[in-house]
């Protein structure tokens, strides 16, 4: 023996490493071909010899137990298209096959977690979609996938269609599993009434066990094509130590099955219905589930589907057809009447009148200019227009609206944090006690129906259901009225809040300020508007709109400052060669030294000071009209039990009348952002709203539990808001306060039916009161009666609180 | 039932991690189609319940051999030391497998099988749609040498009784199955195991051969 022991070598057959002394050889076109044992080398010469050569490289090509072959199945540049990049993290959306419930979705969450380089994944439950956010330098796309693969899920690239596929897929699978677990149940049941009725009355032996013969023939599909994915669950439960509720009804079946087995051969009791039942009343449990679950989701999907697939896009000077999917910015699409918009833009060619309805709320068709902006998914009603594409369709409004009611989906409500821990303690409580029942009956037939009865019934997945499809349906909900809720946790802190705070421009107010008078100093009003207009020119504050609106009117061009710099809640300063120039509040001109005649202070309407090179040059006034529907939200907040206040950079006499106007609580005027943000911190108890404009608000929307934001409609991905009001309605508010609280009753609701279903069924079960087929059935009920809560979530009449 | 059936069982069970290697891989090739696809689960249950047939008419005839042996008084004396020597060699073998000798496994009792006849006659079958080509296949490739079925069949014949001998080799086929179907992460699983569930196996032969050491003793003194 040259070689050392520990040198191994590869059989060319099986691929297996194997030791020098067992080394088999074989001349093959003048090769030395090594085998590991005469039965391989005849394998390889009867496969190469039929033929079949070919199956080696595809072997090699396919094994997936091989890292490699899987990262080369996740293409690194095929994924890297779905990568979106952050400044500091990457994010990829997957869509994840294998997901059975809520279980599930907590192990992929954990062992992502658990990953160096992932710095947050969470699933959606409604859509299987996972979010991953990953630092790129540490881990690649591909790596994620093949870790999810390895703990038994299949990723995908998410992309609508795929989305579809996927959940076709699932569908029509787990139609075909429970059809044939029906067709043979009913077999299965005549086989048994037989038996019954054979008990009672006798029977011959050989009819007897020709018919337990048959029931076993025909409860072999149901256990292993039925419930083949309770038993690939349980199986990757098992690798990855992470016990779920698939291991329970797994174990369930599998020992009913290989007992009544055992029982054939010793002619004993059969209990392959019971093994059947199990498997065929969970799957309809699961298959109403699903359906519940599309039904819940479909308020995202309406949405998406809201903007056509197609654009007719003009590319060398021909209209052609294509994926709107791959509309860039800057694209010029035609649309006819009665088309909706693939995507954001602005009108280059022509005017029609636009049904805004699915965006805005709004009924009435608008009118559309040449260079009016438009949204996806909006109508176009009568004109045949040219559009300029400002945003590709993944970045357009009603796809980041998607976007976000998804992500909001995902996130956990903490509420659910104590069911999570509760589910994961379950299941190997469970075990034990169906152990112990075993035991405790004397280990007899009746014990061993009884454990399993306990395996069965005792499924968290109520428990595990419970918020996340609460949380599912009334976010979906909310997307339907305008409100986009951050995540479940926000959902969850809605319902708690005691006071609401108010910004008073564009949210108690309509945002767009008139100019009801000018009083210019020591300059004509020309010059004075002229050096305004310059001032205010380029500012997207509603005053500056509303003065620029005035100055077009008088048809004065703005000539733009180079530098003008906005101080939020003060003012606008612009240095030009004649000197500083100044427009804003009182206080703004007063700090740099400005002298300010006293009369001015008396009207409750805004003002805008000007100066210029130290000099005071007058002022004017803006009157901005409360939204037609404060009254009734202040009023109705005020009978709910909510404390308001008002909270604005506007001088103190404004802010008192409009105070009183709407039956505001108190008010704090000339705040900075900063000043809003403090004041916020001080207000009793953290349970405070902050409903602002999200413009100049920033640092109290963040402040506040729940900042949320009255968006003009495009301007939803306001970063600091946590609840969104995506329709220029502030009614919308007690929407949103009324879905809250409904959902959390629900949500309570939920948790309460699913800890009293276990509290009773399992002693039931274990004290043997229980057949598994019950045990089964009542398993598959507690589940649907959660899921069916949560779905009154959609109907529910939010208009009384 | 006969312990020594669910022993032949369990042996089966083990002793595939073996099988998947070669036999996995030989059946993996049968079943690609003409156009390079995987014919499916049909093929391999037919393929299997060939194999298995096969197996078990193999455990009847050498079990009715062996019953011929016992029977025949004017052999006894030359039974007495077959028997008795090939429960030896079946514990031997065990024990070689499980790890106990180097030179001494199952591997070295496997020999080539006849290869041109086979490969013609796979040429010939695979003309034919897959789900009929997959139980004469699977009863041709049933013959096929290997080491854990010359155990279980010397096992069959001592068992001296035709029925009993088609009982050990059919169980022994059915517990060779389950390892043939797992495919991906669970095969992976499986090879990775591969070592400690044959030395399993091996000692599982070597209980049988001491089963049937302890019965022959008993019957022949």
């Amino acid at each position: 023996m040259a070689d050392a022991p520990s040198s191994t070598l590869k059989c060319l057959h099986c691929a297996e490493e194997f030791l020098p002394s067992d080394l088999v050889t074989e001349e093959i076109d003048g090769q030395t071909c090594q085998f590991c044992c005469h039965g391989c080398r005849t394998a390889y010469l009867i496969i190469s010899g039929s033929g079949l050569q070919n199956y080696y490289q595809r072997r090699d090509r396919e094994t997936s137990a091989n890292k490699e072959a899987i990262a080369t199945r996740f293409d690194s540049d095929y994924l890297a298209q779905f990568v979106s990049h952050n400044t500091d993290s990457a994010t990829i959306s997957l869509i994840i096959d294998g997901i059975r419930c809520a279980s599930c979705i907590w192990v992929i969450e954990k062992i992502l977690q658990k990953q160096a380089g992932i710095i947050s994944a969470r699933v959606n439950f409604a859509t299987h979609r996972l979010l991953i956010e990953f630092d790129e330098k540490q881990i690649s796309p591909a790596a994620i996938c093949i870790q999810l693969t390895q703990i038994g899920y299949i990723p995908r690239p998410y992309s609508p269609s795929e989305l579809q596929n996927a959940s076709e897929q699932e569908r029509r699978s787990m139609m075909f599993r429970f059809g044939t677990a029906v067709f043979f149940s009913m077999q299965l049941m005549g086989f048994s009434i037989a038996l019954y009725a054979g008990y009672f009355q006798g029977i011959n032996p050989e009819t007897r066990q020709l018919l337990q013969i048959l029931a076993a023939l025909v409860t072999t599909p149901v256990v292993f094509y039925s419930g083949y994915p309770f038993l690939r669950g349980a199986w990757y439960s098992l690798i990855n130590r992470q016990p779920n509720m698939d291991l329970l009804i797994a174990l369930g079946s599998l020992s009913a099955y290989s007992y009544s087995l055992y029982a054939l051969f010793l002619d004993k009791e059969i209990y392959f219905d019971t093994a059947a039942m199990i498997i065929t009343l969970i799957l309809a449990g699961r298959l109403f589930e699903t359906s519940a679950r599309h039904k819940a989701s479909a308020g995202v999907d309406r949405l998406l589907t809201l903007a056509p697939a197609n654009a007719c896009v003009l590319r060398n000077e021909q209209w052609v057809t294509i994926d709107s999917q791959q509309l860039q910015p800057g694209d010029r699409i035609l649309l006819t009447a009665g088309e909706r918009f693939p995507a954001d833009g602005r009108i280059a060619c022509g005017s029609t009148e636009v049904d805004e309805a699915a965006v805005s709320g709004e009924p009435l068709p608008v009118v559309k200019e040449c260079g009016a902006e438009v949204v996806s998914g909006t109508l176009n009603l009568t004109g045949r227009i040219e559009v300029d594409v400002t945003a590709a369709a993944a970045d357009s409004f009603i796809s980041r609206v998607a976007a976000l009611v998804e992500q909001a989906q995902a996130r956990q409500a903490p509420v659910q944090r104590l069911a999570d821990r509760i589910a994961s303690l379950f299941i190997p409580f469970v075990l034990m006690v169906a152990v112990l029942t075993y035991f405790f009956w004397g280990g007899g037939q009746a014990a061993f129906l009884n454990a399993i009865t306990v395996l069965v019934v005792a499924c968290p997945c109520a428990l595990g259901l419970a918020t996340p499809t609460a949380v599912m349906v009334a976010t979906g909900r909310g997307a339907e009225e305008g409100i986009l809720f951050r995540g479940g946790d926000i959902l969850e802190a809605t319902a708690h809040l005691k006071t609401v705070a108010f910004d008073k421009t564009g949210t108690l107010t309509t945002g767009k300020p008139q100019v009801s008078g000018i009083f210019p100093v020591a300059v004509d009003e020309e010059q004075f508007l002229q050096k305004l207009a310059n001032v205010e020119n380029g500012s997207f504050h509603p005053l500056a709109k509303g003065i620029l609106d005035f100055t077009a009117s008088r048809n004065i061009v703005p000539t733009s400052c180079e530098n003008a710099t906005t101080i939020p809640g003060r003012g606008i300063k612009a240095t030009t060669t004649d000197g500083l120039l100044l427009a804003g509040s009182r206080l703004f001109l007063e700090e740099h030294g400005i002298e300010l005649p006293d009369s001015v202070e008396k009207s409750t309407n805004s003002e805008v000071h000007l100066a210029h090179a130290g000099q005071y040059y007058g002022w004017v006034e803006l009157h901005d009209t409360p939204r037609e529907d404060a009254e009734k939200v202040t009023a109705t907040l005020k009978r709910l039990g909510y404390k308001t206040t008002l909270l604005t950079g506007d001088r103190k006499k404004v802010a008192a009348s409009l105070t009183k106007r709407l039956g505001i609580d108190s008010y704090h005027a000339q705040l900075t952002p900063a000043d809003k943000a403090r004041l916020i911190e001080q207000l009793p108890a953290a349970q405070v709203m902050m409903v602002g404009d999200g413009i100049n608000d920033a640092p109290a929307l963040t402040t506040a539990q729940v900042g949320c934001t009255l968006a003009g409609s495009t301007d939803i991905a306001v970063e600091s808001a946590d609840l969104i009001l995506s329709r220029p309605k502030l009614s919308n508010l007690l929407l949103a306060l009324s879905l809250s609280r409904h959902s959390m009753r629900i949500i309570r609701q939920n948790l309460f039916w699913a800890f009293s279903y276990n509290l009773i069924a399992l002693p039931l079960a274990a004290s043997g009161q229980l057949a598994p087929v019950y045990g089964a059935a009542a398993m598959a009920i507690s589940s649907v009666c959660v899921v069916t809560n949560s779905l009154r979530l959609k109907r529910i009449n939010l208009n009384n609180a | 039932m006969d312990p020594l059936i669910s022993m032949a069982f369990m042996t089966g069970l083990l002793g595939s991690a073996h099988c998947i290697g070669m036999c996995g891989g030989l059946v993996s090739a049968l079943s690609l189609t003409v156009d390079g696809r995987n014919s499916g689960v049909l093929f391999h249950l037919l393929y299997n319940l060939g194999r298995t047939i096969t197996y078990s008419l193999i455990g009847f005839l050498v079990g009715w051999l062996g019953s011929a042996m016992v029977v025949k008084n004017s052999l006894q004396e030359i039974t007495r030391v077959l028997l008795i020597g090939s429960d030896l060699f079946i514990i031997l073998i065990g024990l070689g497998t499980a790890g106990l000798f180097a030179r001494l496994n199952i591997m070295t009792l496997e020999i080539s099988g006849p290869i041109s006849s086979m490969t013609n006659a796979v040429k010939g079958l695979r003309r034919l749609p897959p789900a009929l080509s997959a139980i004469p296949l699977g009863l041709m490739f049933g013959f096929l040498p290997c080491g854990l079925l010359y155990a279980m069949a010397l096992t069959a014949v001592q068992s001296a009784d035709s029925l009993t001998g088609a009982l050990i080799m059919a169980a022994f086929g059915l517990g060779t199955i389950p390892a043939l179907f797992l495919v991906g992460s669970a095969a992976h699983w499986f090879s990775t195991r591969r070592s400690w569930m044959l030395k399993a196996a091996g000692i599982m032969v070597a209980l049988m051969g001491c089963y049937n050491l302890l019965n022959h003793i008993r019957m022949l003194s």
